[in-house]
């Protein structure tokens, strides 16, 4: 019953590391998404005439809380999900190798990407979504299998780890015709910038500590729960 | 002989169960990260908005 246990320790993993995060996200990250959002230009409404659909947006401050709280709980589980199917596949956890595997996670998820497309901050100019996402997918995919060939492959294929985290790099993330913030106002792209470069430190400490807690409670849970499970024990060796 | 011959046949196919179980735990992971992270309505973005900033998806 690998499935039911992975499924409910990432539950377990998911809430302790959402927890932490949107604690962290609250007091230092939301606030400067909040303060760009202030300089964001509304977008031109149409005037051809054909009534604008108006999409649903959480309505207040508290919805907005509870949605991002949940969202960060889901995202949380997926990362756990995939960290410790991969743990598994691997052989067996410990804490500590739950560490490593989550740093090795925020290498790949989010230093690795974030060097081609940094962190933003709403009002910020950027090139296409759908080739960032691309980018960023294969960046990611890369990065992890790159590090994964380091780690575990003979010594004489190591050098085909770093080749493929260099990889998406040398094909580079797709950039936007103007760099920055295209606010009119010199003033408020000072500020705008000030935000940013506070933005990257702050976003960067809390997807490491969202790691961090990731990697620990998934390895803890998967060397208690998987490794020693009587149920796995017995069908594979009675 | 055949004991033995039978208990690589059972180790084995629990083997595979594992990687299909384990296969299917990571495909539901990247589901449910496509789906917070990069579906493209205006709704699980909106609802989403938040974290996919602090995360560093690729936003807007």
């Amino acid at each position: 019953m690998y499935f039911r246990q992975i499924f409910l320790l990432a539950c377990l993993s998911a809430i302790v590391a959402s927890l932490g995060f949107s604690l962290y996200q609250f007091y230092f990250v939301n606030p400067l998404i909040f303060a760009a959002e202030l300089y964001e230009i509304a977008e031109p409404v149409a005037i051809d005439g054909t009534p604008q659909i108006e999409t649903w947006t959480p309505s207040d401050a508290i919805e907005r809380s509870f949605y991002t709280l949940l969202a960060n709980f889901l995202m949380s589980l997926a990362y756990s999900l995939l960290l410790a199917c991969a743990m598994v596949f691997r052989g067996t956890s410990s804490t500590l190798k739950g560490i490593a595997w989550g740093m090795a996670a925020y290498l790949s998820f989010f230093v690795a990407p974030g060097l081609g497309l940094p962190p933003e901050i709403p009002g910020m100019e950027a090139a296409d979504l759908n080739l960032r996402q691309n980018w960023w997918f294969l960046c990611v995919i890369l990065t992890a299998a790159g590090l994964a060939v380091f780690a575990f492959s003979p010594l004489y294929y190591k050098g085909a780890g770093l080749i493929l985290v260099i990889l998406p790099h040398l094909i580079a993330a797709p950039a936007a015709e103007i760099h920055g913030f295209s606010h009119p106002d010199p003033e408020a792209v000072a500020k705008l910038t000030e935000l940013w470069q506070q933005f990257i430190l702050h976003s960067s400490i809390a997807n490491a500590l969202l790691w961090l807690i990731i990697g620990t409670t998934t390895g803890f849970l998967c060397h208690k729960f998987i490794d020693y499970n009587p149920d796995h024990y017995n069908s594979t060796f009675n | 002989m055949n004991f033995n011959n039978q208990n690589t046949l059972e180790s084995a196919s629990v083997g595979s169960t594992k990687n299909l179980q384990l296969l299917a735990a990571a495909t539901l992971g990247m589901v449910i990260l496509f789906g917070v992270g990069f579906a493209p309505m205006d709704m699980a973005h909106n609802a989403a908005h938040d974290t996919r900033h602090s995360v560093a998806f690729p936003c807007h």
